[in-house]
């Protein structure tokens, strides 16, 4: 059994215990802000249910519990309702960036027909306070085709790809992402031949890798992309979702997630080149997201959100914390002690 | 120059020499404290480049791809012989490489690539920290040690505790390091006796190693985080240093057992392992343990009951023993005293039995004991702790073997000389087996007038005395070596009780060795005498004191250290102790199999 089969399996189990999701609600909607060229600007990100993602009904990847979001037998006109009734709910007065995700591929017809993904492009193209589309696509959708269906309409466009390493093998043996870098290399070449703005997810800390190493693929990732002229790229610190090999093996104290510290020290090291890097970090603070020892986890999360939008990254300057030691050492001594050490996070001594 | 060579042994623990180049170590020890050892770390990412021929460095630990103990077995597969598969890119990297092996719930002792493995002196076991199931840890770990060679060190990385090392060892780990003392410190756990504890939830230091001597819990709390870390590290360091003395110690003087069923007590985990170990993998210890030792038995627990040594002795005098010499048995009580034969009780017993019918002695934890062989290791070697009353476990255990061994003799009648749960046990067990009985000192002490007048009545019948050096001889023969209906009526046996020697036409053949009560053969002895299964075919050399392993060709199957043994090559035979046991004498590149005590060439 490959892991390609194993992931297939825990997530067929997971699905069978899973209800039918409301076809009428999308599965997020949320006002933020971001960074768009210096400045900082309104946005509303829409999770779309669909039927999720294609890889994920066939087996998915090791971290992604997406697909328990998705709905059976949502129809067209069910997703255009809930993007719709979305767009007029949260849309502000301002000017806006619209983020139009699916936990899955917006570009796959099978997630969002040619005719649906006609009418929602229509209906931005008639709203003038959206200044900018951001969805999110694996690169086998990402065509000449698609591209120029998309462009026809709207001029400021954004497309995210989740490579999460420029390492074949890490992407293979412990993501499972079915795609390799020349696909996402491709993809990247065609987006920017049509002017269109290219973000890359990468992920930090997937299964099986040290926290050291993990850093490591981060950093050697953000090299290769550099020569790529890569927009923006986000790290997502990997957290665990349900029903995935990630939780598999947490709830067998066989995977621990991130350190915060490992992020900043990324962010740090990479902050004053020309491309926006950012992260967004999910379930930050909690046991089954990126985490520190707890009582500094907050602030420091508050600093790369901070970052994020700024781009700064005198933030850090001041963040210290005694678990700072704890994270170095952990970071020196994992692979030596060649099995998951314990996650001691949460229990700090008390003083008496 | 690299070796491993096992230079002592107790049960499958072991006293070792890992040789390299610049560096000597003796084992069970620290590696990363008294070598310098650098890990490559992972092959994911993993680049060749960055291995810089640095030569301070003794020891390298081959790249992997590590996954948990709990991936689905296939997926695992495929890394461990992706992992494997890439040893063979890296033979030009200098230096003493340690190839890094990853087990789960199921590694088993039959994948080939493991085969691969052999050749090297030293091999590093991933994941077993995580592995928190007894049958997970022992039988993956088991399974990898059937199938490295013998001499080959094993290494277990970041899991040595205080409590863990002493089964660690026992199981033929020889390698471990201080990096789980150094995470539990940056963590604030200190190592204590019985595992670990938040150095917050402490009240007083259980120590008094360089670190923690006059210093209270505050003063390290109060420390800066550095300091405090680098402190706890040392202490922990020192506690696990102090632990491998006492281990190396206690293989020294072959009481390694009793070390680790002390020190598993306050862990029930690790209790669990002992016991899985001892219920599971009773060959795997039985093939490693030797036939006697230089220290008594202390049968200290519940968990004795169950040691090699222990089973052994009651499968051997149940199988190996063979009918009986009288039609009466007269069955009696143990005494603290050993051998019983000498003890006040016995030498009371004596005048009612006057030498007639065979004697059996009830006693836990061996179950019974015949009386002849009373010197035979364990017999006259163990201690346990005495409450007078008997567990629920020591009567099952005594009525158990009693049936057995009663089963497999053809006793007439059984006099049943034993105070009242005994004596209930006895009756119970004859009634069962339809055998004649009569109890001697029902209501009464055995030692009582009343007892031995009624002994003698029941045995007033009987004319024949059992000749006792001769029945010594014979049990000896078939306890020891195993040999069967054996003429012995042509034996003489010379000298005093229990320093006997045994002749035949005239040739000396044996004597008893009074410590452990083994017989010590001749080389007339053992060419006439000693069976295949305890016989090694040697190469063609005349050995000098002692048989080296790589000269030995074949060793019968039975053969454990302290075993007499014949010995035969083209150009010589002779007769000697077994150093090792058959499995290790065959598999064994280096280390004396054999010392030699009378040879001759052909
Ligand atoms: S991470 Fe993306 S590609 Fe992978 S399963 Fe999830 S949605 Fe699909
Ligand atoms: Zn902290
Ligand atoms: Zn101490």
């Amino acid at each position: 059994m490959s892991l390609n089969q194993w992931a297939k399996e825990i997530r067929r189990n997971q699905l069978k215990k899973e209800k039918d999701k409301p076809k009428d609600k999308p599965v997020y909607v949320n006002k933020s802000k971001i960074r768009e060229k210096n400045e900082l600007i309104n946005c509303l990100t829409v999770i779309l249910r669909t039927k999720g993602c294609s890889w994920a009904r066939e087996s998915g990847c090791t971290m992604c519990g997406y697909i328990y979001d998705s709905a059976k037998e949502v129809e067209d006109r069910d997703i255009f309702n809930q993007f719709k009734e979305s767009i007029k709910k949260y849309g502000t007065k301002k000017p806006f960036v619209l983020k139009i995700f699916t936990s899955g591929s917006f570009l796959d017809k099978k997630e969002i027909s040619k005719n649906l993904r006609d009418k929602i492009i229509d209906y931005i193209k008639r709203e003038p306070k959206i200044r900018k589309l951001i969805i999110e696509s694996r690169p086998e959708f990402i065509t000449q085709n698609n591209l120029m269906d998309l462009l026809s309409e709207i001029n400021k466009l954004e497309i995210a790809i989740g490579l999460e390493t420029t390492n074949d093998e890490i992407r293979k043996d412990c993501i499972n992402k079915n795609f390799t870098y020349n696909d996402f290399l491709k993809a990247a070449e065609l987006i920017k031949d049509h002017n269109i703005n290219l973000k890359t997810y990468l992920l930090l800390k997937p299964p099986f890798l040290t926290e050291k190493t993990a850093i490591e693929d981060i950093k050697s990732s953000i090299d290769d992309l550099r020569k790529l002229n890569v927009d923006k790229i986000s790290i997502n610190p990997c957290n665990i979702q349900k029903g995935t090999i990630v939780e598999y093996l947490f709830e067998r104290d066989e995977y621990n997630p991130p350190w915060i510290w490992s992020l900043t020290d990324i962010l740090k090291e990479y902050a004053s080149y020309d491309f926006t890097l950012v992260s967004e970090p999910v379930a930050g603070g909690k046991k089954r997201g990126i985490h520190n020892c707890g009582k500094c986890d907050n602030e420091v999360l508050e600093r790369v959100k901070d970052f994020s939008l700024h781009q700064d990254q005198t933030v850090f300057n001041e963040t210290e914390c005694e678990c700072k030691l704890t994270w170095k050492n952990y970071v020196e001594i994992e692979r030596k002690l060649h099995n998951t050490p314990k996650d001691f996070r949460r229990s700090t001594p008390k003083n008496k | 120059m690299s070796y491993f060579e096992v230079l002592e042994r107790d049960g499958p623990g072991r006293i070792g020499e890992l040789k390299c180049d610049q560096i000597e170590l003796e084992t069970p020890c620290l590696i990363d404290q008294e070598a310098k050892v650098r890990d490559l770390g992972s092959l994911w990412g993993f680049d060749e480049r960055e291995i810089s021929s640095d030569s301070r460095v003794d020891f390298n630990i081959l790249p992997t791809k590590s996954t948990p103990p709990h991936v689905k077995e296939e997926v695992f597969d495929i890394f461990l012989k992706e992992s494997i598969g890439y040893i063979d890119e890296l033979k030009e990297v200098k230096g003493f490489n340690i190839p890094a092996i990853n087990v789960n719930k199921s590694t088993s002792a039959n994948k080939r690539e493991l085969n691969k493995l052999r050749d090297f002196k030293a091999v590093l076991i991933e994941n077993v920290d995580n592995l928190l199931l007894p049958q997970e840890l022992i039988e993956s770990l088991v399974g990898l040690k059937e199938k490295l060679s013998e001499d080959t060190a094993i290494y277990i990385p970041g899991a040595a505790t205080p409590t863990n090392l002493a089964i660690l060892v026992y199981l033929g780990i020889d390698l471990f390091d201080t990096y789980k003392a150094k995470y539990y410190a940056t963590n604030d756990r200190y190592f204590t006796d019985s595992g670990s504890i938040n150095l917050g939830e402490l009240d007083y230091l259980p120590c008094n190693c360089e670190v923690c001597r006059d210093k209270d819990v505050n003063q390290l709390l109060s420390l800066s985080k550095r300091k405090r870390i680098d402190k706890v590290y040392r202490h922990n360091s020192n506690a696990i240093k102090r632990e491998i003395n006492r281990i190396k110690e206690s293989l020294k003087k072959k009481r390694l057992r009793e070390l680790v069923e002390e020190r598993i007590r306050p862990d029930p985990e690790i209790t669990s392992l002992l016991k899985y170990l001892d219920y599971n993998k009773q060959s795997f210890l039985e093939a490693r343990t030797a036939v006697t030792r230089k220290s008594n038995l202390y049968a200290n627990t519940e968990d004795s009951l169950n040691r090699v040594e222990i089973k052994r002795f009651r499968d051997r005098i149940v199988n190996r023993l063979s009918g009986s010499e009288s039609d009466y048995l007269v069955v009696t009580p143990c005494s603290a005293r050993k051998p019983y034969s000498f003890s006040k009780t016995h030498q009371i017993i004596e005048k009612g039995r006057k030498g007639r019918g065979d004697k059996l002695i009830l006693t836990s934890p061996l179950g019974v004991v015949p009386s002849q062989l009373d010197i035979v290791y364990p017999a006259q070697h163990y201690d346990i702790p005495v409450i007078g009353k008997w567990t629920e476990n020591e009567k099952k255990l005594i009525e158990k073997t009693l049936r057995r061994y009663l089963i497999q003799k053809d006793y007439e009648k059984i006099l049943i000389h034993v105070k009242e749960l005994l004596r209930e046990i006895t009756e119970r067990v004859s009634k069962e087996l339809g055998l004649d009985y009569v109890s001697t000192s029902k209501g009464r002490d055995p030692r009582d007038q009343e007892s031995i007048k009624k002994l003698r009545r029941e045995l007033k019948d009987v004319q024949k005395r059992i000749n006792r050096p001769k029945k010594i001889f014979r049990s000896l023969m078939e306890y020891q070596l195993g040999l069967k209906d054996l003429n012995y009526k042509k034996i003489q046996v010379k000298g005093r009780y229990p320093k006997y020697r045994f002749f035949d036409d005239e040739n000396q053949i044996a004597t008893l060795t009074h410590r452990y009560g083994f017989l010590a053969f001749t080389l007339e002895g053992g060419r006439r005498y000693i069976p295949k299964m305890y016989k090694v075919k040697i190469e063609n050399f005349v050995p000098q004191g002692s048989v080296l392993a790589p000269g030995v060709i074949e060793a019968g199957d039975e053969i454990r250290p302290n075993d007499e043994v014949l010995f035969e090559g083209e150009s010589a035979i002779g007769v000697g102790r077994a150093e090792m046991s058959s499995l290790e004498m065959e598999r064994s590149n280096r280390g004396i199999a054999i010392k030699v005590r009378h040879v001759e060439e052909k």
